[in-house]
């Protein structure tokens, strides 16, 4: 296999769209007839690729919905050279798999318009969420965003939006993800073998690049779905130098609500509820010749849910809000061919309000309770590719992170209790994150690519923590296929102290300090992906083995809302460690007509901590051993167009009474006052996560009709979905309750579950000008 | 263009807030198939040096099905004081099937005992070692009338001394009304007490900093009988030294809202029992009277 390597040079640049001006991320660029030699682009559209010197050498440019660009390229130095692809009007050729030397191991990057074709809840597009359709990801709770990465929790997920931490992307209790999908050119997720430039998290890497604007002429974008309907403009500033994008979304929940505002004002009897929810995305961007880019980038986003109602004579109201900010500034130049600067500075912030009221004048009752939550960082990063020679990449950079914590004010008030006021101020920590990288990769045979890096990351607070995090991938290729191993270490210095029933109100974003270590993970992988010209088809087979430490959780029998349970560094059980294996299998099918996947997951997800579950091992909540996903899209003709998913899961696990048994307390009668010398009987609970419940599946189908307007130049769609076609009851609440058996006039015990979404109809419209 | 988009997004959500509030509001779906390990022995009770007293049974399946209360009797149970070495000292004996003792087992303080159960078609069980604990006795017990702790109110002191090693203690207080026992409505009034120690029953070592040890409990004299409230006469208060095991019993009480999603983490039943369940503890402690002001 060893091949004499001629000299060689530097082809580097960007690949656009023609029509308007954007950089397209992850185009594929293969040299014709070796389906060994390719690249990708990478996050700003751009690529380099050694190539031979003096030599004319065929290159086909591909990228899912464009025609491809085959050329010829003839140089005997380094030179920069940008290429433009046309879109496809009318599918008729299949597209091209990718070739082996661009296949990625670790890394789920699928096109937004082929994410945006899953049929999803309410008919709404939802990255994040169709991002589980991938193997060795899973979801929580139904119909929520949260992912689960092999094996890790959601907040081991970096969520990345143009190079700003995003804490919480969760709308609508978590029913809708932050990210507006007519704002977001491309979506990224790394699930281990992680690159040294990127880091903070264990589990997952998801970067998201939002849309930069047409820089030719000005485009609009309207979605009108069932919950919220978004409107996205773009353009340019200066033609073919500088456009915009400016989207919002909004959910309506709240306008058609406001006639229940109305009512209340004027009967306090009336209950009111709203609930609103909104994201805003702006993006500017400006290029100064061919070496230069500046992207200016601006995300808000808001949710709200307010309740007020009488209960027994009692007034109680309760408001919830949370919300994200980010902002980028980025600055690109390329020093000729060989040399690519990238410099961020972003800044985030997040929020989180939680209150409770409950007054009754007759009752003197009187309480109210009240907690915040935030997060603020600022950042600096910079990063330096070098092709130092063809066959060698250098990668180099640092962050700088400046947080703020305000993990926990609370301020709890009382007349029944006669606590006039319990106000707690947990410290608020201003910790400095800092990190150091380099990657090398180094390719000495077209066949073979080493890329092995290493990150050194520094935290301070109360204590300073320091970390060497070691990363290596071997990639190997033999014609279409290519084979793969990684080991990643992985250093993240917050942890999010969730609740494991519900999420958000419990949940607490917290830095690692003198008592919570930083959390770490070492996790190897490796895997076969192998892919058929002919057939059209590309398949993957990966295995991973994850070990995760200093994990934190809640004690057991916490009690979120006592008084005495408020300094979230009392209340958690430290030093947890975590274990999780699995091996994930993919089939990619893709074609003019027809595009989906297959995949499926067999894994095991374990935790251990001293302090709970007698210091033994228990499953994870979501240790789902079996995870299949399907989704295929289909199209009929050239104006409809058919979607199915299916997913079936394995039972979330949930710690439940085992079963009954005497009393323990009152029959040893070892309190003489109880005078309950009966036969009693009590639950008990036999370990942690000692239930499973029933398996989690459901199918979903939509059908989209695609026509254009009166005016030319309009094309739109309508789509019709259903989630949950076949009604299937999946558990979203469970409880254990006891009813009344007529039969033998004795009480009997059950457990009963909700469910929460079951065959949902939606309906989505949706046009471009 | 406005009106049509406004029109088709009210009609929409109408459509959607109606499916939403539909499909949320009833969806019980009742039985849930929950998983049940099998018939395991259970033993609570306590070792003291002067008496034992063990209560037996065993576990059921409580889920979708009636049970009585019957079939938490163990069949043909046989309960055994082991010492440290393994061997049989007593096997108790039961009047009941149920409850099980023994009278002057002379058990020696610091000394280890094991229990084992075995009954008919259940695997044996055997409790980890419990260790009896030495006799504290209190030094003195001093009384005031306090009315900042709400009328009829009096404050009771409990001074001891706390010896060396790692121990354990107990208390339990009730008032009484012509000789009849009751709960009494108290509360430990020592701050420092009620954070470190979490005012259980039983506390750790570490809730007594120096030798001379106080415990001050608020304790209301209103008595409940037959719904009417009358003053009690006399406070009974059980006070000794008890083993670890029941400060993990008492620390691991479930709650009433152990099962209720979100509010907290679901605590495991504690138990010191291999292949079963319960608790059983040591206890050497004294029951004391006093008048109540």
């Amino acid at each position: 296999m060893l091949v004499a390597q001629s000299p060689q040079v530097i082809i580097s640049g960007f690949i656009k769209d023609t029509e308007s001006g954007e950089n397209l991320v992850g185009a594929t660029l293969q040299l014709i007839g070796s389906e060994q030699q390719g690249t990708t682009t990478d996050n700003f559209g751009h690529y380099s690729i050694p190539l031979p010197k003096n030599q004319a050498t065929r290159i086909r440019i591909t990228y899912f919905g464009f025609n491809p660009l085959d050329t010829l390229i003839l140089s005997d130095q380094d030179i920069n050279m940008d290429f433009g692809l046309t879109g496809l009007q009318l599918r008729t050729v299949d597209i091209m798999a990718n070739p082996a030397g661009t296949l990625k191991h670790n890394i789920v990057q699928i096109p937004v318009e082929r994410l945006k074709a899953i049929p999803t809840l309410f008919g709404q597009p939802d990255l994040i969420k169709a991002l589980a359709f991938v193997p060795g990801v899973s979801t929580g709770t139904e119909g929520t965003t949260g992912l689960y990465v092999r094996g890790g929790t959601p907040d081991q997920n970096l969520l990345l939006l143009d190079g700003a931490t995003v804490y919480n992307a969760s709308h609508l209790f978590g029913f809708q993800s932050v990210f507006d999908p007519s704002a977001i050119k491309d979506i990224k997720l790394y699930k281990g073998g992680f690159p040294a430039r990127y880091g903070g998290r264990l589990s997952s890497i998801i970067d998201i690049t939002m849309k930069e604007g047409n820089n030719q002429q000005h485009k609009g974008e309207v979605t009108l779905g069932l919950i919220n309907s978004s409107l996205m403009l773009e353009g340019p500033l200066q033609k073919g130098r500088s456009s915009y994008m400016i989207s919002g979304r909004a959910a309506y929940l709240g306008i058609l609500l406001l006639p229940t505002w109305f009512s209340s004002r004027k009967n306090e009897d009336k209950p009111f509820n709203t609930m609103l929810s909104n994201d805003f995305n702006i993006k500017i961007n400006h290029e100064f010749g061919n070496k230069d880019k500046i992207f200016g980038s601006f995300y808000w986003g808001d949710d709200q849910y307010v309740t007020r109602y009488k209960e027994e004579g009692s007034a109680i109201s309760t408001d919830l809000k949370w919300g994200n900010r980010t902002a980028s500034l980025r600055y690109i130049h390329s020093f000729g061919s060989r040399c690519f600067s990238n410099t961020l500075i972003n800044y985030t912030a997040y929020h989180l309000k939680e209150s409770y009221k409950k007054s009754n004048p007759q009752q003197l009752t009187d309480i109210s309770f009240l907690r915040e939550s935030n997060i603020r960082e600022i950042a600096l990063k910079q990063q330096f590719s070098i092709n130092l020679k063809p066959k060698y990449l250098i990668i180099a950079g640092f962050e700088l992170i400046q947080h703020e914590f305000n993990p926990d004010n609370i301020a709890f008030r009382s007349a029944t209790f006669n606590l006039d006021s319990l106000a707690t101020t947990s410290q608020k920590f201003t910790p400095l994150n800092t990190a150091v990288f380099v990657e090398n990769e180094w390719s000495p045979y077209t066949w073979f690519t080493v890329n092995g890096g290493l990150r050194a990351s520094f935290f301070n607070n109360q204590r300073s923590y320091r970390y060497i995090e070691p990363r290596i991938n071997i990639t190997a290729r033999h014609r279409t296929t290519s084979f793969n191993i990684a080991y990643s270490r992985t250093a993240q210095f917050i942890h999010l102290l969730a609740n494991n029933s519900l999420g958000l109100f419990s949940d607490l974003w917290v830095p690692a300090t003198s008592k919570v270590a930083p959390q770490l993970s070492d996790q190897i992988s490796g895997g076969i992906i192998f892919k058929s010209t002919k057939l059209n088809l590309e398949g993957s087979v990966e295995g991973y083995y994850k070990k995760m430490y200093h994990q934190i959780d809640y004690q057991q029998g916490i009690d979120f809302f006592s008084p005495g349970n408020f300094d979230w560094q009392q209340i958690v059980a430290t030093n947890g460690k975590g274990r999780s294996r699995g091996i994930e299998w993919m089939l990619k099918k893709e074609t003019a007509r027809y595009n989906g996947w297959i995949s499926y997951t067999l894994s095991w997800n374990e935790r251990q901590f001293d302090e709970i579950n007698k210091g033994v091992w228990y499953p994870f909540r979501y240790d789902r051993r079996h995870n299949l996903n399907i989704t295929t899209n289909y199209n009929l003709s050239q104006k409809w167009k058919i979607g199915a998913n299916f997913i079936y899961q394995t039972g979330a696990r949930i710690t439940l009474p085992s079963g009954v048994m005497q009393n323990n307390t009152d029959y040893a009668n070892y309190d003489p006052f109880l005078q309950t010398n009966t036969f009693s009987q009590s639950f008990y609970v036999s370990g942690r996560n000692n239930q499973k419940l029933p398996a989690y599946h459901r199918m979903d189908l939509s059908l989209t009709k695609s026509f254009h307007s009166r005016k030319k130049h309009r094309p739109s769609q309508l789509s019709f979905g259903v989630y949950n076609l076949y009604a299937r009851r999946n558990p979203y609440s469970i409880s254990v309750g006891s009813s009344l058996d007529p039969l033998t006039n004795t009480y009997k015990f059950g457990g009963s579950s909700r469910a929460l979404f079951v065959f949902i109809p939606s309906i989505a419209y949706n046009t471009h000008w | 263009m406005f009106t049509t988009i406004y029109n088709t997004a009210i009609a929409a959500t109408a459509t959607s807030l109606l499916l939403i509030f539909t499909q949320c509001s009833s969806n019980l779906t009742g039985d849930l198939d929950i998983e049940y390990e099998g018939d395991r022995i259970t033993v609570n009770g306590y070792l003291s040096p002067d008496s034992i007293r063990l209560t037996v049974g065993k576990t059921v399946n409580f889920y979708n099905r009636s049970y009585s209360p019957e079939e938490l009797i163990a069949s043909n149970a046989q309960v055994f004081l082991l010492n440290s070495t393994g061997e049989v000292l007593y096997e108790l004996n039961s009047p009941d099937r149920v409850t099980f003792s023994i009278p002057n087992p002379h058990l020696i303080v610091g000394k280890n005992y094991f229990v084992k159960v075995t009954a008919t078609g259940l695997t044996d069980i055997k409790s980890t070692p419990i260790l009896i604990p030495e006799f504290v006795p209190l030094d003195s017990i001093a009384q005031t009338l306090s009315e900042p702790l709400g009328p009829n109110s009096n404050e009771v002191a409990l001074y001891f001394s706390d010896v060396p090693g790692e121990n354990y203690y107990f208390t339990s207080l009730g008032v009484t009304k012509n000789n009849l026992r009751r709960n009494a409505i108290t509360g430990i009034i020592d701050d420092q007490i009620n954070q470190k120690c979490y005012a259980i029953g039983a506390f750790p070592d570490e809730c007594f900093q120096s030798s001379a040890a106080t415990l001050r409990y608020g304790i209301q004299k209103n008595y409940q009988f037959n719904i009417l409230y009358e003053q009690a006469d006399s406070l009974i208060l059980r006070f000794g030294a008890v083993s670890k095991e029941l400060l993990e019993l008492e620390k691991n009480r479930p709650s009433d809202n152990e099962f209720i999603e979100g509010i907290n983490e679901p605590p495991l039943t504690y138990s010191n029992i291999t292949n079963g369940y319960g608790v059983v503890f040591a206890q050497n402690w004294l029951e004391y009277k006093v008048p109540l002001k």
